[in-house]
Formats: structure tokens, sequence, C-alpha cells
């Protein structure tokens, strides 16, 4: 569903991503795990649109996106959920989850045709309802500014909003960030859900632990390249990625 | 002061003050929407008024004034698109210079095209001596125009932002422009869109007025100077603060003038000073929403 071929990005001057391959299956979950600043912020803005590759191809649905500004991205279903939640803080909470699904209310998109073209109220209307069902939270704060929820309900909200524009492929970076234990269980157990659903996850974090848990493969970042790749559990069985990631390897060495 | 003195002053004073508001809101906009303050924004209410004018020779008042919000609020479009989008590097301080080189470039246009005549646009109804009596003093039934049209646009601004999907399109854009293209919003159009909206709203301004007040091709700037005043009092980006702000300054001015006409123009700057001195996030500003802005 997704392929990356050799992705260069940066900023200015700075070279961040050197080269990435990777791909993702429809209906798998992949998680790009990393320490801080190995560049996977800076890969998923870059499959977003949001900032320009400068060389390789992100091919999705085979179509080559990696030209394409953001706004046509998700259009085609590839949604990002930003690190640090970018909630509107300033609208409302059913106001951030309707602006979720803009991409999907306007009848004039050649580039959109098939089946979700005739997208209208209605079908919105129940994407509203689903995502309601999926975080209660959101039901019961629909007429509140989004900036003062708090911080873990904010990242529900940030994941329902990605939800309403109804991806085939959605992407995350880092939703445990700055969340409490027990939030990020629940975050958690509605990736899950979204995957037994067929949704197909591409999963960036921090946190290997919780990312490998829930996924199928992945791949580790460092400085900008992948270093490792394989299923979730011979990442998590490799000496590297638990000494690096997972903090298992120091007991054993203060023994 | 006798009360049909009282009643005069505070009828001039709601009369450019709501006129203040408008051109305000017309800062907030743009403002909003992309931290800009457009100081071509004077300029637009000359524009929409001289437009009419030329229109009304050949057209009936009502579809002279539509034709010119719709060629100024395009011509704000085209400049736009033209001159703010292509700019490099854009930083703020960087596009507010150009819209000032705009506002003088529009300016010298104007002056090519309409020459240094002093016009104006009929009475809306009625004539020039028609008036209501109020508590003893005649009101112009212009007064009357201006202030509704001003209420009209105000209520239209609020119903757009807040319940149609392009609206609160451009309202996510002046939240989070990363956030807003990631729902599928082109930032781009919705900058483009603030201007054009701005600069229509400011030629129907420019064109309610333009019986009372007279409308000459370099009259623009002072009027920004007075909107900038209201905007900065209300606070950026707060419409209603705006005309809370544009009422305040407008009859400050009226009753400092009534003791001195002298002081007239230095009431707003002194105003400005002191809000900016004082309390830089305006007077009429929420605080709860203003520290949400921030975070
Ligand atoms: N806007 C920017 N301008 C310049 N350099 C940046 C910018 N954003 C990130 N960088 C740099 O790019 C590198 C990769 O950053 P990136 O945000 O992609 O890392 P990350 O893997 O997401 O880290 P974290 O886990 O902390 O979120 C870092 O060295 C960072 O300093
Ligand atoms: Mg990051």
């Amino acid at each position: 569903m997704l392929k990356i071929l050799n992705l260069e990005a940066g900023y200015g001057e700075l070279r961040v991503l050197k080269g990435i391959s990777l791909h993702v299956a429809p209906g798998e979950v992949v998680t790009v795990i990393g320490a801080n600043g190995a560049g996977k912020t800076t890969l998923l803005k870059t499959m977003a649109g949001i900032l320009k590759a400068r060389c390789g191809e992100v091919e999705f649905d085979k179509r080559r996106i990696h030209n394409e500004p953001a706004e046509r991205i998700v259009a085609r279903g590839c949604c990002l959920v930003p690190e640090g939640r970018h909630i509107f803080s300033t609208l409302t909470v059913k106001e951030n989850l309707l602006l979720g699904s803009y991409c999907r209310a306007r009848t004039f998109r050649p580039w959109r045709k098939g089946p979700d073209h005739a997208d209208n109220e209605q079908s919105i209307e129940s994407t509203l309802e689903q995502v309601y069902e999926l975080f209660g939270i959101l039901k019961e704060r629909s007429g509140q500014l989004a900036g003062t929820l708090s911080g873990g309900q904010q990242q529900m909200l940030a994941i329902g909003r990605a939800l309403m524009s109804r991806p085939r492929l959605l992407m995350m970076d880092e939703p445990s960030l700055g969340v409490a234990p027990l939030v990020v269980k629940e975050i958690y157990k509605t990736i899950v859900n979204l995957k037994r659903r067929g949704l197909t996850i591409l999963l960036v974090e921090q946190n290997a632990r919780a990312a490998l848990a829930v996924a199928d493969r992945g791949y580790v970042l460092e400085t900008g390249q992948i270093v490792l790749q394989g299923t979730a559990r011979q990442l998590c069985d490799s000496p590297e990625v638990q000494r690096a990631y997972l903090g298992k390897e120091y007991r054993s060495i203060d023994e | 002061m006798n009360l049909p003195q009282i009643v005069e002053y505070a009828r001039s004073g709601i009369t450019v003050g709501s006129i203040y508001a408008i051109v305000a809101i017309g800062f907030n906009i743009i403002y909003a929407c992309t931290g800009i303050i457009n100081f071509a924004q004077g300029e637009f209410l000359i524009v929409g008024a001289m437009t009419a004018i030329s229109l009304s020779h050949v057209l009936p008042l009502p579809a002279a004034i539509a034709g010119a919000v719709l060629v100024t609020a395009l011509l704000g479009g085209l400049l736009e698109i033209v001159f703010i989008r292509p700019v490099k590097n854009a930083s703020v301080l960087r596009l507010i210079v150009v819209t000032i080189g705009l506002s003088i470039v529009i300016r010298e246009a104007m002056l090519h095209l309409w020459g240094e005549t002093v016009r104006s646009l009929p009475y809306f109804t009625g004539t020039a001596v028609s008036t209501v009596t109020i508590l003893g003093a005649g009101v112009s039934l212009q007064v009357f125009w201006v202030l509704g049209v001003s209420a009209v646009i105000v209520a239209a601004l609020t119903l757009f932002f807040r319940f149609t999907l392009t609206g609160r399109a451009m309202r996510a854009c002046a939240d989070d422009r990363m956030a807003a293209r990631l729902c599928g919003i082109n930032d781009r159009w919705m900058v483009t869109l603030s201007f054009m909206l701005s600069a229509g709203i400011g030629a129907l301004a420019g064109c309610v007025i333009s019986p009372v007040t007279q409308t000459q091709y370099d009259m623009g700037a002072p009027l920004a100077i007075k909107g900038f005043t209201v905007a900065i009092i209300g606070g950026l980006g707060n419409s209603m603060g705006a005309v809370a702000a544009g009422l305040f300054l407008g009859l400050l001015e009226a009753f400092v003038t009534s003791q001195s006409s002298a002081y007239k123009e230095a009431v707003s700057i002194v105003v400005l000073l002191l809000i900016l001195v004082f309390r830089p996030s305006g007077l009429f500003t929420r605080s709860d929403v203003s520290a949400l802005r921030t975070a």
C-alpha cells in the first residue's frame, strides 16, 4: 500500500533522512522506532507532504505522492496525526472533528474519483458517530474548546480528527508522548481496535515496548537511516533493540 | 453642552466609530490568517467607493455598490496572489513592508485613474438634508445606513466563521497552519480568501460612508491608522473587541473634538500608545482565548 524508496529530506542545509526505504502492506501495523532526533518526525512530515523530499520516492496505492501538496495527500486517504497533537485549540471539539473531514466535504475533487467521490454530509455524520463511539469523552466534550482538554483527551481528539478523513493509511507520530500511562494504554487499545477493523497503520514511537506490542513489523531508525528491520517478534528478541530501546541489558550489567 | 449637542457628537462618534470598527475587522481577518498587518486596508475602502461612484453613472446604486465590492474583493485576492504569495522566506515583517508598498502603489494608481477630485456617492435614501430628529438633534438618514451595514457585516462574519465549513477552515488556518494542511485545507487559498474578504468588506464600508465623509484618493491612510488603533485596542484578531473599540475611539474623538478640534488626530495616537504600554493584548481580549492562542 505504501512504498518508500531511498527517501532523502531535511531542513535547509541539514540532511536528516539519508536514503530511507520501507513499505507497508494493506492491513498491517508497522512501527518505526528510534531515539530523539533520529528523524522519525521528519520522515512522517515528508510523507504527509509538509516537507519536500529531496530525492527518492513515496508511492501510495501505486501512485507517486512525494511531489503532491499535503492537502491532496490527505484526500487520497493517507493521513498524519502529528507529533504534539496540533489540535485547533481555539475551536470546539466538534469543530475540530468536522474539519478532519474537510477533504471529504468538497464535491469537486477531480483526482479523487471512485466510490468515495459522492461523499456527503450523511456519511460524514456517520463517521462522526463512529469516532464518538471510539472515544466517548469527545462526545461528552463536543462543545468545549479543544485547548481546554487534558493532554490525553487532546491526543484522542487528534486521532479522532484524523479518522474523520476516513484514511486508508493512518500515520501516527508518538501518540504516547506526554500522556499518562493509563491513557497510553487506552490509546493503544484503540490502535489494536482500529487494526482489527482493517485499518493500515504506520506508527512512529520512542516508546518501543508499546509500539512493538501492537505492531506486525518494525523498522529501527538511527540518524536518518534504517539500521534494522523485521517482524515485531524478531525486533523484540534482537539484542540491539533490547539494549537501546527496551532497556533490558542494563540489568544484566548491573548484576 | 446641551442635549442636542451631545446627541450630535454621539452621532458623529458612533458613525465614524463603526467605520473604524469595520476597518479594524478587515485588519483582523488577515492578521488572524497570516499574522500580517495589511497596511493597504484603508486603500480598499477608497477603491471600493471610487469604483462604486464610477459604476453609479451607468448602473443603479445597489448594483454599482455590489459591483464595487466584487471588483475590490477580486483586486484584494489578485494582489495577494501576485505580491504576497510568491515572497520567498516570507517573514511577517517582510510581508508587512510589502503591504505598505502596495498601499502606496494603489494610492498612486487611484490618483491616475480618478484624479484629485473629491467625489461622493449619492445618499442611499433621501438627500443630504433629510434627517430624523432624535432628542432635538437632526440625524442624517445615511447614519442609519452606516450603522445598519456595519451591524450586518459583523453579524454575517460571525455566522460565516462560526457555522460554515470554509469559515471554520479559515479559523483552523489561523490557529495552526500545519494542522490545517494535514486536514486537507489548502492554506494558500485561505490566505487569498482572507484578503478577498477584507477587501470586499472594506469596499462596502467605503461605499456607505462616502455620502457622509466624501471620498478622495488619499483618504485611505488615515482610515487605516484609525482602524489599526482600533484593532489594537480591541485585541488583534478579536472582532467583537473591534466593534467595542471602534465605538469607544469614535466617541472619544468626537467629544475631545467638541472641546478643542486641535486634539482630534492626537486622540487615537495617545490611546494607541497607552494600550501598547499598559495592555498590549487589547482592552477587550478574553484572557482564556488568548491563553489558548499562545499555547
Ligand atoms: N524545523 C526544523 N528545522 C531544522 N532542523 C530540524 C527541524 N526539525 C527537526 N530538525 C532536526 O532534524 C533532526 C531530526 O528531527 P526529528 O524531529 O525528525 O527527530 P525525531 O526522530 O522525530 O525525534 P523525537 O523523538 O525527539 O521526536 C534533528 O537533528 C532536529 O534537530
Ligand atoms: Mg519526533
